[in-house]
């Protein structure tokens, strides 16, 4: 589903929902009244999703040649020239791909061809005829025989021209490829012809293929199997070294890191950490690996150790104040420092048991402030609560009793832990009015007042009700 | 008037007593003169019970500094508690951990005391007063008790401290215990009344204390 101005449409559906009459561009409340109710799962469309699906996809068409490249948002183009013999010829090549695909969960549509525009269109727009499976292969020098039938559109151009076409009553390649060439440009630009030329094999069309990059990784492999556990802490304590390095020459830092032991006669024990902010300061990561690597599991013994970056990030570097700095001198590393902090408790705690706090723009009390992750803390610093605030906020507000002297006047007694006390200053009310849009309709009148013992409150009285609370205190 | 640290030196744990709750405001008061001025170290508030109420710290015209460094940790068991405070004061990243110290035993309050000399941070251990008697290595151990009202502004809320223990010091005489603080709306620090203690108190805690003697 996606969003197409106020409507909901579909995107894309499955094969029951397209026997059913579903079609991408269909509004969502008139696809679920087609189909049995109870049966329709609608999921967010996320074009990036796609794009980084089949970026993975294409990595892994790079077991059938060295040269893959992304067609749009759904294709992909292998350069297979002498590659198709290793996997029992074209023929075997073509059942391979659809075969893997299939097991990926991926429909597919496989062509080849002499030129890539020829195996587009045929991929595209042919009825598959040469066998079961989807796949479709033209033989050397037959592009001009395949292409005739097509539609103009499997020529891959842009949608005036094949209007434009259209209107001539050319809806076919094959009465396209009747018209002299010479008379083409004039009528419809370079475009076409150099479309038609790619296709036949008259012009070049270069790949530009995707170069996959490999994650950080180092490795170290022992002579012999062992549970000295020192020998194993300094190969680790190395194998960050490595890959800090690496990293520092890829400018990035690692988010998440994996390090693997192989032992004895066991499955290979992995340890993951994670940290808030990228980072390739090996003291840092060793931090975190070091108390998971204590418990660890040897076995019998462990063999070899890797360490591998399995998610990383840029670090943008930070501008160094050279003259008067002052405060901000020690700031990047002093931020080093503090994410190595937050990041060794989140290890151990989890990581929503270490929290940052950001205000706010509310005037309710308890939504005045939000949770954030440390790393995210510096935001929202100009907004300042409204009002005095207590430094401890009872949640929920306690109920209480309490005398006014006016019905809207200050606070004369109040009940506070199971003892009547005398106010001796009340300042108030302030009025803070519910969030009538989320459902909080009350309006609540708070004081601030000051007991005779010296203890201070904030006291708030829901207006509709009369009800009193305490709702903080300055502990 | 004068801004207080209280003569709480750094590099070491101090015990805070009151009941029945935390007392926050004189504790972010006293993590609040310290993140002055003091580049980019962070305030750790571990264990529920320390969470301050966020927009408590900042205050109306307040300064955000606080805020901004302070993290909030919880750790779901006693002892998970006791690693992160040890960890939280080792760290060099860490200026002041405010942490909830309930249960805590000597054993526990000498690891937290060599941690704290280790980072050469402020730890400030909030304690319930069931534990008053308790041992502990901390340099110092106060108790929190409402204060009398200023008549000048009687609205603002004010603390008596007593300082109960000061490690290897014992006070010459009586007054030299006790003192009155506020927290000043404005700024959010500590101010400690300049009637009942005198200037070099204000500045650097109670002074009257002489060395104890050992026999």
């Amino acid at each position: 589903m996606r969003a197409e101005g106020q409507r909901r449409v579909v995107a894309a559906c499955c094969d029951r929902a397209a026997d059913a009459g579903v079609v991408p561009g269909l509004p969502v409340a008139q696809a679920r009244s087609v189909l049995p109710a109870g049966s329709v799962r609608v999921v967010e469309h996320t074009p990036e999703r796609d794009v980084a699906r089949l970026r993975a996809l294409a990595v892994w068409a790079r077991r059938f040649s060295p040269l893959v490249q992304t067609d749009g948002v759904d294709g992909l183009w292998l350069d297979i020239t002498g590659c198709a013999h290793l996997f029992g010829g074209e023929r075997g090549m073509c059942e391979m791909v659809v075969d893997g695909l299939q097991k990926l969960g991926v429909r597919s549509r496989v062509a080849i061809a002499d030129t890539h525009g020829c195996a587009w269109a045929i991929a595209r727009y042919a009825t598959p005829r040469s066998s079961e499976d989807g796949s479709s292969i033209v033989l050397p020098g037959e592009q001009r025989g395949a292409m005739a039938p097509l539609p103009i559109a499997a020529l891959n151009i842009d949608d005036a021209t094949v209007s434009a076409l259209a209107d001539l009553a050319i809806d076919r390649v094959g009465q396209l490829l009747e018209i002299p060439r010479r008379v083409l440009p004039s009528r419809f630009g370079n475009a076409l012809l150099l479309a038609l030329d790619c296709a036949l094999g008259h012009a070049m069309e270069p790949l530009t293929p995707i170069r996959p990059v490999a994650p950080c990784r180092s490795e170290s492999v022992f002579d012999g199997y062992t549970t000295n556990v020192e020998a194993i802490e300094l190969a680790v304590r190395e194998l960050l070294d490595d890959v800090c390095d690496q990293l520092a020459g890829r400018g990035r830092g690692a988010r998440r890191l994996v390090l693997e032991l192989g032992r004895y006669e066991l499955d290979a024990l992995a340890i993951h950490v994670t940290t808030s902010v990228p980072t390739r300061d090996a003291k840092h990561l060793w931090a975190l690996v070091r108390p998971k690597l204590e418990r660890a599991h040897l076995g019998f013994g462990v063999e070899r150790v890797t360490a591998t970056v399995s998610r990383d990030a840029l670090i943008v570097p930070s501008q160094i104040v050279r003259w008067g700095g002052g405060d901000d001198a020690d700031g990047s590393a002093g931020e080093a420092e503090a994410a190595e902090l937050v990041d060794v408790l989140a290890g151990r705690l989890g990581k929503g048991a270490v929290r940052g706090a950001v205000l706010k723009e509310s005037h309710l009390p308890e939504r005045a402030f939000e949770w954030v992750s440390p790393a995210a803390q510096r935001s929202g610093a100009d907004i300042r609560p409204p009002g005095e605030r207590p430094t401890t906020l009872l949640d929920p507000p306690m109920p209480t009793t309490a005398i006014a002297l006016t019905p809207d006047g200050p606070v004369h007694r109040i009940r506070w832990q199971n003892e009547d006390r005398m106010v001796v200053a009340c300042v108030g009310p302030e009025r803070i009015g519910g969030e009538w849009w989320r459902g909080h309709g009350t309006t609540r009148d708070y004081f601030r007042v000051r007991c005779e013992d010296g203890v201070c409150l904030w006291v708030a009285r829901a207006r509709e009700s009369g009800r009193w609370y305490v709702h903080g205190v300055w502990a | 008037m004068d801004e207080a640290d209280l003569g709480l030196s750094p590099g070491a744990i101090h015990d805070w007593i009151a009941e029945p709750l935390t007392p926050l405001s004189i504790l972010a008061g006293l993590a609040g003169t310290a993140v002055r001025g003091c580049g980019s170290r962070r305030v750790l508030w571990i264990g529920r019970r320390c969470w301050p109420y966020p927009p408590g710290l900042v205050g109306p015209g307040g300064n955000a500094a606080l805020l901004e460094r302070s993290i909030f940790v919880d750790p779901p068991t006693r002892d998970e508690r006791l690693w992160a405070i040890d960890v939280a004061l080792r760290s060099p990243a860490a200026l002041v951990v405010v942490a909830d110290g309930t249960g805590l035993a000597m054993a526990g309050s000498r690891r937290l005391q060599l941690a704290a000399e280790a980072g050469r941070t402020l730890g400030l251990i909030a304690r319930p007063h069931r534990e008053r008697g308790e041992l502990s290595a901390a340099a110092t151990r106060w108790l929190v008790s409402p204060g009398p009202m200023d008549p000048a502004n009687p609205i603002l809320p004010t603390w008596t401290l007593e300082l109960l223990r000061r490690k290897g010091l014992r006070p010459i005489s009586e007054g030299a215990r006790v003192m009155t603080v506020r927290v000043e709306d404005a700024t959010r620090l500590v101010s400690v009344d300049a009637d009942a203690a005198d200037r070099s108190a204000a500045a650097t805690g109670p002074g009257r204390w002489a060395a104890q003697r050992s026999g």
